[in-house]
C-alpha cells in the first residue's frame, strides 16, 4: 500500500516527516509530500496524522497516485 | 538587511530553542544568523504556552509583554470527573504565555547581541567541504542563496531535516509521538488561575486533554494521544469530542494540529561542526510533553558551547559533545526515568485512575507535590521501581 497527502486537509504540522525513516516526506509551504520513490509504505504517517490527512491509495491505480485530481 | 557569506553559527529555525541557542551564542562573542522557514517568527502557535516560573526565571526574565496568564496550580481530572487540585504552595506556580510575542522576543534579543535573521529562509541542503559540514543552502523567497558556518544548529522541530541531513536517526516511534490538536477556545468557564489536565484512556489513549487558560474566558484547549491507540481516530476527532463535552458553549478562535516528541533524547545531539537543540533533539518532558523550560535550557547551553567554540577555534564532535555532556547531567537521567513513567502512567486502566484520584485527595494539599503525585502513582508497581533505579544509578 502506498499513501497520499490530501492537501486541503494538511496543517503543514511536519508530524508525518517526524515518524518517516525513509525521508520520503517533504514539507513546503502549503502542504507535505510524500516522495513514492521513497515511501516504503510502513504506514507510520497514515498512523499518527492528528488531522487525518494522509489517505491509503492502490498502486494498482496509477489515476488514485497521481497528485493532480 | 544585508547578509554576510560566513557566520560562526548558523542557527536553523527561530522557535525558543534557535532564538535561545543564538541569542547564548551571540552573547559569548560568536557571529550568528538565523534561518527562519515561515514568513514569521513565533507563527504558527503550536504550542499550549503554559511553563512554570522555575523553568522560565532560570533562563529568562520575565516579561508583562509575552505572558498572557498567570497560574497558581493545577487541578488533574479522574476518567469519573473526581478532580483532585495541586496547590501553588507544593507545586509552584507558572505562567501561559504569548508564544508569538516570546518566540520573536527571544529574537530580538539575540539581534540586539548582534545576531542577524532572515525569514522566509527554507533550508534545504547542507553544505560540505573535505566531508565536513560548512554551511547550508537555502531559498530566501524563491532565490537560491548559501551561506558557510563553522557550526549549524537544527532547531528545526520534531521532523529535524538538519539532523537526518548531517546522517542522524532522528524519525520517532509509534509509542514516542504524541499526535497533538488544539483550539483556543472562547466563552468558556474554567478557573482562570488554574491549569486543567483531563486523563482516561477513552478521552485521550496515551496521553491526555488540557485546558490551559490564557484570560478569564479564553484558555488553549487541546489533547494529545498515541494515535496507535485510538482505533483509527485522530487527535482532532477525540478533540472535538472533548470539548463538544466539555465545553459545549465554546466558540473557537483557533485551530492548531501538531505533534510532540516524547521520546528519550537522541543518542548523539552533536557531530563536527552540528548541534541538534529543542524538539529536534528530543528534549521534551515525556511525561507532560511540555518542552518549553527543557528547551530553553537546551537553548541556553547549546549557545553558550557554540559561542567558547568560536572562541577556541575548535568546531569538532569532541568539543561541541560538551553542550551534550552538560544537557544528560542536568536533564538526561530525569527524562530518561520520565519516559519510563509515561509508559506505566499512560496505561492505567481507568478504574485504577479513578482510584488514584482518590488516594491522592487523602494526601494534605500542602504536601501533593509532583513528587509524592509519581510516588503514589507507582507505588503498587515495585518492579518499576527497581527500574527506575536502574537508571540512576
Amino acid at each position: 500500500m502506498k499513501y497520499r497527502i490530501i492537501a486541503e486537509q494538511c496543517d503543514i504540522c511536519g508530524s508525518c516527516a517526524a515518524v518517516c525513516a525513509p525521508d520520503a516526506i517533504k514539507i513546503s509551504e502549503f502542504t507535505a509530500v510524500i516522495d513514492q520513490e521513497r515511501c516504503t509504505g510502513c504506514k507510520k504517517c497514515f498512523i499518527i496524522c492528528p488531522v487525518g490527512a494522509i489517505t491509503e491509495v492502490n498502486i494498482m491505480n496509477p489515476r488514485e497516485m497521481s497528485d493532480e485530481d | 538587511m544585508k547578509i554576510k557569506n560566513f557566520y560562526d553559527v548558523v542557527v536553523v529555525g527561530s522557535g525558543p530553542a534557535g532564538g535561545m541557542t543564538a541569542l547564548y551564542a551571540a552573547k559569548n562573542g560568536a557571529s550568528v544568523l538565523i534561518l527562519e522557514r515561515d514568513r514569521e517568527i513565533g507563527l504558527p502557535v503550536r504550542c499550549a504556552e503554559g511553563i512554570s516560573r522555575k523553568g522560565l526565571t532560570q533562563c529568562l526574565e520575565p516579561d508583562e509583554r509575552w505572558i498572557a496568564n498567570h497560574i497558581e496550580g493545577g487541578k488533574l481530572y479522574a476518567p469519573n470527573g473526581t478532580s483532585c487540585e495541586l496547590i501553588v504552595e507544593a507545586i509552584g506556580d507558572g505562567f501561559i504565555l504569548e508564544r508569538k510575542i516570546f518566540d520573536a522576543a527571544i529574537c530580538q534579543l539575540a539581534a540586539e547581541e548582534g545576531a542577524d535573521i532572515l525569514t522566509k529562509a527554507d533550508v534545504y541542503d547542507l553544505m560540505w567541504e573535505n566531508g565536513e559540514i560548512c554551511g547550508v543552502k537555502f531559498r530566501h523567497f524563491t532565490t537560491p542563496k548559501t551561506v558557510k558556518a563553522n557550526i549549524v544548529v537544527g532547531a528545526d522541530g520534531p521532523e529535524s531535516r538538519i539532523g537526518r541531513m548531517a546522517g542522524l536517526k532522528t524519525d520517532l516511534g509509534l509509542n514516542d509521538i504524541e499526535s497533538t490538536a488544539q483550539y483556543v477556545l472562547t466563552n468558556i468557564s474554567l478557573e482562570p488561575h488554574l491549569c486543567h489536565f483531563y486523563f482516561g484512556n477513552e478521552l485521550a489513549p496515551g496521553g491526555y486533554a488540557w485546558a490551559f487558560p490564557k484570560s478569564k474566558n479564553m484558555a488553549n484547549v487541546g489533547i494529545g494521544v498515541i494515535q496507535k491507540r485510538t482505533s483509527g481516530k485522530t487527535a482532532k476527532d477525540l478533540l472535538d469530542r472533548f470539548v463538544s463535552e466539555h465545553f459545549p458553549e465554546a466558540k473557537v478562535i483557533s485551530f492548531i494540529a501538531g505533534s510532540v516528541p516524547t521520546a528519550v533524547t537522541l543518542e548523539k545531539i552533536t557531530a563536527d561542526h552540528l548541534m541538534l537543540v529543542g524538539d529536534a533533539a528530543h528534549q521534551v518532558n515525556p511525561v507532560t510533553g511540555g518542552g518549553l523550560s527543557n528547551i530553553l535550557f537546551a537553548g541556553k547551553i547549546a549557545g553558550e558551547v557554540a559561542g567558547e567554540a568560536a572562541k577556541t577555534k575548535d568546531f569538532s564532535n569532541k568539543f561541541l559533545k560538551k553542550y551534550q555532556k552538560i544537557w544528560g547531567k542536568e536533564k538526561g537521567n530525569q527524562q530518561k526515568v520520565l519516559h519510563k513513567l509515561k509508559e506505566i502512567i499512560f496505561n492505567f486502566p481507568d478504574e485504577k485512575l479513578n482510584d488514584l484520584a482518590d488516594t491522592l485527595n487523602t494526601i494534605p494539599k500542602e504536601k501533593l507535590t509532583l513528587k509524592e503525585l509519581f510516588k503514589t502513582a507507582i507505588r503498587e508497581h515495585p518492579l518499576l521501581v527497581a527500574e527506575l533505579v536502574r537508571v540512576y544509578f
